[in-house]
């Protein structure tokens, strides 16, 4: 099977390793990603923010480039671009003057729906069919992951249809279940940890990643787990300084779900870069034997 | 009453028994026409009787209803189906024909006690819906104690998939709840039903029941197999097996032949059913494959052993070494005169692939010798390789037993792919585990001997095994080719019938393959007599398949010994409906392991492998059984019940017609499921609970017996908050309407919260603060101010859950806009209301049509009537409020019920012929008397039979006698046939409360010919067995006590003669509003005669003030009619500019003077008369003509104003209503500012309007039009009582300047409008009509209902009711089916020509009188009064047997009849001689 695949721009720098980690885990699962031909930025950043012609205008480029290769599904990892991509095809479909504007200016045209989904979205049935538990040989004995949603991957700006629960999601608890994990619950699932202001409000940003990381470590998690690089990143980076500031001792390693499917799989940890973490990522690992 | 026979039914059915429904059931019955109930559930009683109490009065919600419950349920003319519901409606109004879908109970209501003693032997348990799953329930269960009908019933959903699977039909569930319970004994006697090998499938099963547990889908199945083997290790270890009793003996003689497993298990079912078998079997030892096929690693032969003695200690007899055939035949045992033969042999013959050369080369194998020999201890050697052909479970057994027996290096080898082999998977663990190699899709080539020797095998590639038809037919490469060294090669690929047996019955006609063909149902050959199943019939299969096969002979064998149809009616469970239950949510629970023996101690030995489960890991396993199906058909309850109530066999599903005359739907309502609004966290976190918990939480027949309690760890609350509005004034996530209760049921809650616990922190979170029923705004000024409800005008965005205490954290923002996270114990969630889940397929069976919100449609001026004529609809159903608008709702529906039906009164009805009474007044007393057991209730606490002793020889007592269940048809039965055995003269029953039970055993006396007075009941059950459980001894001391003063009391009882009065078929209505015209057209259209008296000169009071309602219908238009259609009405009579001057007379007497001089005789009166507008003083209503009331508006939009663009109009709401001295909302004014507002805006969008408000009460569905408003611009400012706004003239326009709190600064509008929402006050001739006819008023001058839950319009005094203004402020559609309402209860007193008067009443003796007026000053009924000789008389009509009027009479001229001073002082002298150990005088 052959997914279309748009990495975004974290995946292709800061996040590197999330999509080397997608590659391999997705193709030990017997599905292809084929990452979609020139795309660009989905603005999700500024440009969705600051001009609505171009918030459906980027995505709509990179829609019409993935339409185009003939695929049903568009697998995007990243929840910022997938949310984007998500609320810019739904206003292009109800709103059909837009979709003209758009598409009389685009080589590949927006057209036909395919499926936009989270990385979550193409896991989950892959639990439900056994595909995931039957390669995932390595049971995750003694990893206690909190998962961690962030706030764009159940919440979005219009009406669109969540394939998960918006308060409670539980399809990362499902695939960490699948491999052998034990998730706790907590409270902060889809609370946002600041990333989009850890650089221009840092202390707001600090004391919503505290919350976060405390309520993580009183419920007894010893990593979080999630899908989102902007907040894998977040919440890696400045953990430690958010720890001293607010008096928390321990240090949660912030996984990508990739990883510990892959770890499960038994794929090496050096290719799929678990070392290049800021919290140290394989401690646990080597202290629970599974790597 | 019409004498002419009517075309219409004289009968309705009511859908739903909830308390609205009740009360239209009670009104309907009580009036002459015969009433469905028809229920869904297993009980009537509805929401109301889940709630603890009521607002604003603080009463218990279950006292309230449970009498009501009685009474429906003991009335003669109601019929309550329950478990049952309406699935079709044909026919039209006055006739319709409904179809009744009833759903089996498996539980006979005549004959269930309600003793509960089942529901002690019950090993399943569920959440308890009523409990709201704070609780468990069994499966057979009653709803609540006080639960009508009192009958348990039986929660069955199918059968669990477990049973569905196991061809023996063993009971899994059952067996596996009753090990959870601790309960092996009866666990292993269900197992045995089916399978007399316990501990042999306990090990060896093939267990499809696992496959079918609906937990593989969770985590792991059940190790329902294990289970087993625990339960006959715990029998080995507790005294062994218990030989059973043969219940009937038989004469005839049956031969089996061959012990395995299906031989046995038919010698064993034939045994029990009285058969005298003998089994023959060819090996020396018995069991067949059991004894000599599977090893003894997996199956221990004394296992084997024990189980075989087991079932022969059935006294069955078994003859060795005799095969059919070569020692006897079949001819041979008729002659011994066996009457039937059973033939079982087995497959004993192992399949062997063709071998070279004729004979047999040494080291070559075949499975089953090889296993026989090895089971049997027999010498067989084995080399160091060896390798075994074959992938089946046999190969697997012949493999590991290889090992054990020396082989150093075995193998496996077999056709298969190691996916396709046909061993079990566990199985093959084990051989891996143990070190044995398979090599898989390999076939035989060819044997390697050398000097007569086995040295290996070759083999070549096997491609494939099956064909496209998935049949046998392997499929070779022969180019690759494959050499296996050895000295053994063992052939496990098949077995086959030995047919030797043959020449014992040449007759027996066989399959070409040597099987015996044989019935597949009645296990029947070809020659008559002779059955045959197991293996020889079907080829190898499994053991529990031999099982089914020997249990299903038996069947067939017995039929055909008793002559009946082989065929006919053979039930199996898996053609039952499975039931496959959801699992969402539930947690997982991996399997509990099976301790194994170290893999270094099984070499070279038998030792069995698996050790078994210790009591506490079994009890833990079975545990993780979910119950799937409910009910497991242990049948341990019917074992129980010695009412012999229940029946399992009950049809599931019947269905049937009535005719009737009109259908009332009353299905009542669902809470919203707080689950969609996750942020709040209900379902995940323990400590978040929905008011309907609470309401259990708080009721003492609760969760926690009424302690407040939190979920989570059971630890009491201190801070509890309360979430407003879930679910409710919420269109984006859940219903957009308001609920109407909820502000209200929140404010009881915490009320009552604290009254329970004194330091409980009660705060509300909430929106708009909707208190807007009679006197409601009082009780919230009292929960602020007296218990420290702390109210919170905010919404709460998320509730999170402190980690580790179980705290939860509230996150709101102050009106500042600053962010709060406040921390509380207990978290209530307020659900809203919302149609019945059933709600819109019942509109479609009766159908009436819907509004889009599955509500029905009504009108404003037709509230209870729905599009389809003669289908009313009721309560919640109609649209969400309180419950005395549902009960006022109730009457209402019964009213037009009645004014459609009216004329087919009493045609229906039944009526109890009872036979004269004995006079008894002048006999000695002669008593019988009746110590109940009530099952185990009473008798498990209470020593009845000493109860008995110590009465029985007392002065008078001529019967004595100890009754099961005294309450039973039999025992009442019993009782009618004493009396007129033994001339019983008065009769006492000791057992349980007299509330539901003292009318029984009236009526049963009187059935017998003894006034039903002469009758006493001494609770034995509630004030002792219950109270004192555990306390034997004092217990049967305090019955004593009690019976003996009963008995004394009983034995002064006189017969008391009841009387009736006539009553006047008429009705008065003083007031011609709205009400008034309502309540006389209905009673009119009942048949009765109406008289209007209305002091202005026009019918129609303030509705001729009013233009259009919030729908938009016209008002004027509707009030016209009404007039002309009153005016018109034969049987009104309209007295305008006339009062009442006098009334006099009581309930069906009344006699009423007017003004002018007119005299009326009636029969009931109504009283609605109405309310008047507030006229203001404030905000310069009297000094600018911009200032205007709601109502002047309203009548200058009808008049065709249009605002202009930009005209600016300001509301004020509460213009003088909630202050003091008027502490009271008067309901109408926030909807009447929002439709005068809607009309402007719609007129005019750039009108300007603003509405200043303190809480928008719109609600109920009007919610929607508050929305409309804001839609549409209209802007809305909220001010505080201590910050009113102030209205300023502003040269040619106003200003209004008000606080606006969002803001936080002043609002200064400059207005061309100030328009007033006034409100209501009571109509200033109140106080007079009140004096006239005894009827009290609130503190706010509106009267005051005989309850204000559950008599909203009645008044104490009887025949005389309220409706309208003169009960409190209320919108047009809540005034008029009030009205209606009225007419229903007015109704009930007019449809009878007589009216009894109850027995239990005050009697005076006047001569003692000294006519103080004590009693008359007391009496709340108006009974005693001023005679024309001045002296005080009792108006016994009047009085209800209160005994106030006793209690205070110096000169004890008052006696309240069963109740009398001599009557209490025996009583108490019996007491005290008890205390003394004295007798009785």
């Amino acid at each position: 099977m052959e997914l279309a695949y748009y990495p975004g721009c974290s995946l292709h720098a800061s996040s590197e390793l999330y999509d080397i980690q997608c590659k391999l885990v997705f193709k030990r699962l017997g599905m292809e990603l084929r990452e979609i031909e020139d795309w660009n930025c989905c603005g999700a950043t500024a440009a969705s923010k600051t001009d609505d012609f171009l918030a459906a205008a980027l995505p709509a480029r990179n829609l019409g480039i993935a339409a185009a290769t003939g695929l049903s599904e568009l697998v995007i990892p990243c929840s910022s671009c997938y949310s984007r991509t998500l609320v810019a095809q739904k206003s292009l479909s109800s709103d059909p003057s837009l979709k003209s504007a758009i598409n009389a200016e685009l080589t590949h045209k927006v057209k036909g729906p395919i499926k936009v989904s989270s990385i979550l979205e193409v896991l989950a049935p892959l639990v439900n069919s056994g595909a995931l538990e039957e390669k995932a040989v390595k049971k995750l004995s003694g990893l206690k992951p909190a998962c961690y949603y962030g706030c764009l991957l159940t919440r979005f700006p219009c009406d669109v249809a969540v394939p998960d629960d918006v308060e409670n999601p539980r399809g990362m608890e499902i695939v960490c279940e699948a491999v052998g994990a034990e998730p706790v619950d907590w409270n902060y699932k889809t609370d946002c940890c600041g990333a989009s202001a850890s650089v221009n409000d840092a202390e707001q940003a600090q004391l919503l990643m505290s919350r976060i990381v405390q309520d993580a470590v009183l419920r007894g998690a010893n990593c979080i787990v999630t899908t989102c690089p902007l907040c894998q990143f977040n919440v890696d980076a400045y953990q430690d300084e958010v720890g001293k500031k607010y008096g928390i001792e321990k240090r949660l390693p912030v996984y990508f779900i990739t990883e510990l499917i892959g770890i499960s799989m038994g794929l090496d940890p050096v290719e799929m870069q678990v070392d290049r973490h800021l919290v140290d990522a394989m401690g646990l690992l080597k202290e629970l034997k599974l790597i | 009453m019409s004498e002419e026979k009517s075309s219409k039914r004289g009968s309705v059915l009511i859908v739903g028994g909830g308390i609205g429904g009740m009360q239209a059931a009670l009104d309907l019955a009580d009036s002459g026409l015969k009433v469905h109930l028809v229920q869904k559930e297993t009980s009537i009683g509805g929401i109301m009787s889940m709630l603890d109490k009521t607002f604003p009065t603080g009463d218990c919600a279950m006292c309230m209803i449970s009498p009501k419950m009685v009474d429906v349920g003991r009335h003669l003319n109601i019929d309550i189906h329950s478990c049952s519901e309406m699935v079709g409606l044909a026919g039209e109004a006055g006739d319709f024909t409904a179809t009744i879908l009833k759903k089996a109970r498996y539980v006979d209501t005549k004959k269930c006690t309600g003793c509960e003693a089942c529901v002690q032997k019950c090993p399943v348990t569920a959440d308890s819906e009523f409990n709201q799953e704070l609780a468990k329930r069994t499966a057979i269960n009653r709803r609540y104690a006080q639960a009508v009908p009192g009958a348990v019933a039986i929660d069955k959903k199918g059968v669990s998939p477990c049973r569905i699977e196991c061809p023996a039909e063993v009971n899994a569930h059952a067996y596996v709840m009753l090990t959870a319970g601790g309960r092996f004994a009866e666990a292993l006697e269900v197992v045995r039903r089916n399978n007399p090998f316990p501990a042999t499938c306990g090990r060896v099963c093939t267990h499809p029941c696992e496959s079918g547990c609906r937990r593989k889908d969770l985590d792991d199945p059940v190790s329902i197999c294990q289970l087993k083997r625990y339960l006959t290790d715990w029998e080995d270890s507790h005294g062994g097996f218990t030989k059973p009793t043969i219940l009937a003996e038989k004469i005839e003689k049956i031969a089996v032949i061959g012990s395995g497993p299906a031989g046995m298990t038919c010698a064993r079912d034939l045994r029990l059913k009285g058969y005298q078998v003998t089994v023959f079997e060819k090996a020396p030892v018995a069991g067949g494959m059991l004894a000599t096929a599977i090893p003894g690693y997996r199956l221990p032969k004394d296992v084997v052993r024990r189980e075989i003695n087991t079932i022969l200690a059935h006294d069955i007899e078994i003859k060795y070494n005799q095969a059919l055939g070569r020692d006897f035949t079949v001819e041979d045992l008729k002659k011994q005169g066996y009457k039937a033969v059973y033939i079982a042999v087995g497959t004993h013959k192992g399949i062997k692939l063709p071998v070279p050369g004729d004979k047999e080369p040494e080291g070559l194998l075949d499975c089953l010798d090889f296993l026989r020999k090895a089971n049997l201890g027999e010498p067989v050697k084995v080399g160091e390789k060896v390798v075994v052909i074959g992938g089946g479970n046999v190969a697997v057994d012949v493999a590991l037993t290889a090992k054990r027996l020396g082989g150093k290096d075995v193998k496996m080898v077999c056709l298969e792919k190691c996916d396709e082999m046909p061993a079990h998977k566990w199985e093959l663990e084990q051989v891996r585990e143990e070190g044995i190699a398979i090599d898989n899709s390999w076939g035989m080539d060819k044997l390697r001997i050398e000097n007569g020797k086995i040295t290996g095998l070759d083999v070549k590639r096997c491609t494939s095994v099956f064909d496209e038809n998935k049949r046998f037919n392997p499929q070779y490469d022969a180019c690759e080719l494959n050499f296996f060294e050895a000295d053994t090669i063992i052939f496990a690929v098949g077995m086959g019938v030995d047919t030797s047996f043959k020449k014992g019955i040449e007759a027996l006609d066989l399959l070409p393959n040597g099987r015996i063909k044989a019935d597949p149902v009645t296990s029947q050959t070809n020659v008559e007599g002779v059955f045959a199943g197991g293996d020889s019939v079907s080829g190898p299969t499994t053991i529990i398949q031999a099982i089914a096969s020997g249990a299903q002979a038996a069947e067939s064998i017995d039929r055909f010994l008793q002559g009946k149809d082989l065929h006919v009616d053979r039930k199996k469970v898996a053609e039952r409906e499975k039931y496959t239950k959801d699992i969402t949510g539930i947690k997982k629970v991996h399997r509990k392991p099976m301790p194994m023996l170290p893999l270094a101690e099984r070499e070279g030995n038998f030792k069995e492998v698996a050790l078994g489960y210790s009591e506490a890991d079994a009890i833990a396993e079975a545990s993780r059984c979910m119950s799937c199906a409910g009910c497991c058909e242990c049948m341990a309850c019917v074992a129980e019940c010695q009412a012999k109530a229940i029946n399992h066999e009950m049809v599931s599903e019947e269905k049937t017609d009535l005719n009737i005359g009109a259908v009332i739907l009353a299905p009542g309502l669902d809470t919203y499921k707080p689950k969609i609004r996750g942020e709040f966290g209900h379902g995940r976190w323990p400590n978040v609970v929905t008011s309907l918990q609470f309401e259990r939480i708080l009721s003492a027949s609760g969760p926690y017996q009424g302690v407040v309690t939190r979920p989570g760890d059971k630890k009491h609350p201190v801070k509890i908050a309360w979430i407003q509005c879930v679910g409710s004034r919420d269109p984006h996530n859940a219903n957009p309407w308001c609920s109407s209760v909820c502000c209200m049921y929140a404010t009881k809650q915490a009320v009552i919260s604290k009254e329970h616990d004194k330091s409980i922190e009660p705060t509300i979170f909430y929106m708009d603060l909707r208190s807007h029923g009679k006197d409601f705004d009082k009780y919230v000024e009292r929960a602020k101010n007296e218990y420290g409800v702390r109210y919170m005008r905010t919404m709460i965005s998320a509730v999170r859950e402190e980690p580790g205490t179980g705290n939860l954290v509230l996150r709101y923002a102050l009106e500042d806009g600053s962010l709060m996270n406040e921390t509380f114990d207990l978290v209530v969630l307020s659900v809203g209301l919302e149609p019945h889940k059933d709600a819109a397929k019942l509109a479609e069976i009766s159908g009436i049509e819907m509004t889009s919100y599955l509500f029905p449609k009504t009108t404003t001026f037709a509230p209870v009537d729905s599009t389809r004529p003669g289908v009313f609809v009721t309560g919640i159903y109609q649209g969400p409020k309180d419950i005395p608008d549902t009960v006022m709702q109730g009457s209402a529906v019964a009213g037009q019920a009645m004014a459609l039906l009216g004329e087919a009164r009493w045609t229906e009805t039944i009526k109890k012929e009872l036979p004269p009474e004995k006079d008894v007044a002048n006999e000695e007393p002669r008593l019988g008397v009746f110590v109940c057991s009530c099952g185990i209730n009473i008798a498990g606490t209470v020593d009845v039979a000493k109860v008995v002793d110590a009465v029985k020889d007392l002065p008078g007592v001529v019967h004595t006698e100890n009754t099961l269940y005294t309450c039973s048809q039999d025992t009442q039965e019993k009782i009618k046939q004493l009396i007129k055995e033994k001339n019983l003269n008065r009769v006492l029953v000791a057992s349980c409360t007299p509330r539901t039970h003292t009318q029984l055993f009236q009526d049963t006396i009187r059935e017998a010919g003894l006034n039903p007075y002469l009758f006493e009941l001494a609770d034995i059950r509630e004030q002792c067995s219950w109270c004192h459980m555990g306390q034997k001894e004092e217990a049967t001391e305090k019955a004593i006590r009690l019976v003996k003063m009963m008995i004394a009391k009983v034995k002064l009882l006189q017969p008391i003669k009841t009387e009736t009065v006539g009553v006047t078929p008429a009705c008065l209505v003083v007031g011609g509003g709205v009400a008034g015209m309502t309540t006389a057209l209905s009673i009119a259209d009942q048949g009765f005669d109406v008289h209007i008296v209305e002091r202005e000169k026009e019918l129609g009071g303030l509705l001729r003030n009013l233009y259009y309602t919030l729908d938009g219908s016209d008002v004027q238009n509707f009030l016209q009619s009404r007039i002309a259609h009153v005016m018109s009405h034969p049987r009104i009579t309209v007295h305008t500019g006339v009062e009442v001057d006098n009334t006099d007379g009581f309930v069906g007497n009344f006699k009423t003077t007017l003004t002018d001089g007119t005299a009326i005789d009636h029969g009931t009166i109504v009283l609605t008369i109405g309310g008047v507008e507030y006229q203001p003083t404030e905000y310069l209503y009297n000094e600018s003509d911009r200032v205007v009331t709601q109502r002047e508006l309203e009548k200058k939009i009808y008049d065709g104003l249009q605002p202009e663009p930009k005209e600016r109009y300001v509301m004020i709401q509460c213009v003088g209503s909630r202050e003091e001295p008027n502490q009271y909302c008067s309901r109408v004014c926030c909807q009447d500012a929002v439709k005068n507002a809607i009309e402007l805006k719609e007129r005019n969008p750039q009108a300007e309007v603003f509405i200043i408000y303190r809480d928008m009460r719109t609600y109920g569905l009007r919610e929607d039009y508050y929305q409309r408003a804001r839609d549409l611009g209209v802007i809305f400012v909220r001010y505080e009582v201590d910050k009113k706004p102030v209205v300023e003239k502003a040269g040619d326009r106003l200003r209004v300047k008000t606080w606006d709190y969002m803001l936080n600064r002043e609002l200064v509008l400059d207005t061309d409008w100030v328009v007033l929402s006034t409100g209501f006050r009571p109509h200033p001739t109140a106080e007079k009509v009140g004096g006239n006819y005894k009827v009290t008023r609130n503190a706010d001058g509106y009267f005051l209902e005989a309850h204000v839950k559950l008599r909203p319009v009645d008044f104490p005094s009887e025949g005389i009711f309220v409706s309208g203004l003169a009960h409190a402020p209320k919108n047009l559609d809540e005034t008029i089916s009030q009205a209606l309402a009225a007419a229903g209860r007015a109704g009930v007193v007019l449809s009878h020509e007589r009216l009894a008067v109850s027995g239990l009443i005050a009697k005076q003796k006047r001569e003692l009188c000294m006519s103080c007026l004590s009693c008359f000053r007391i009496c709340p009924f108006g009974s005693p009064y001023i005679d024309e000789d001045g002296k005080v008389s009792h108006n016994e009509i009047k009085c209800h047997g209160c005994g106030l009027c006793a209690g205070i009479c110096p000169a004890k001229a008052f006696q309240v009849n069963g109740f009398r001073d001599e009557q209490m002082l025996a009583m108490i002298d019996a007491a005290i001689d008890c205390e003394e150990g004295g007798i009785i005088s």
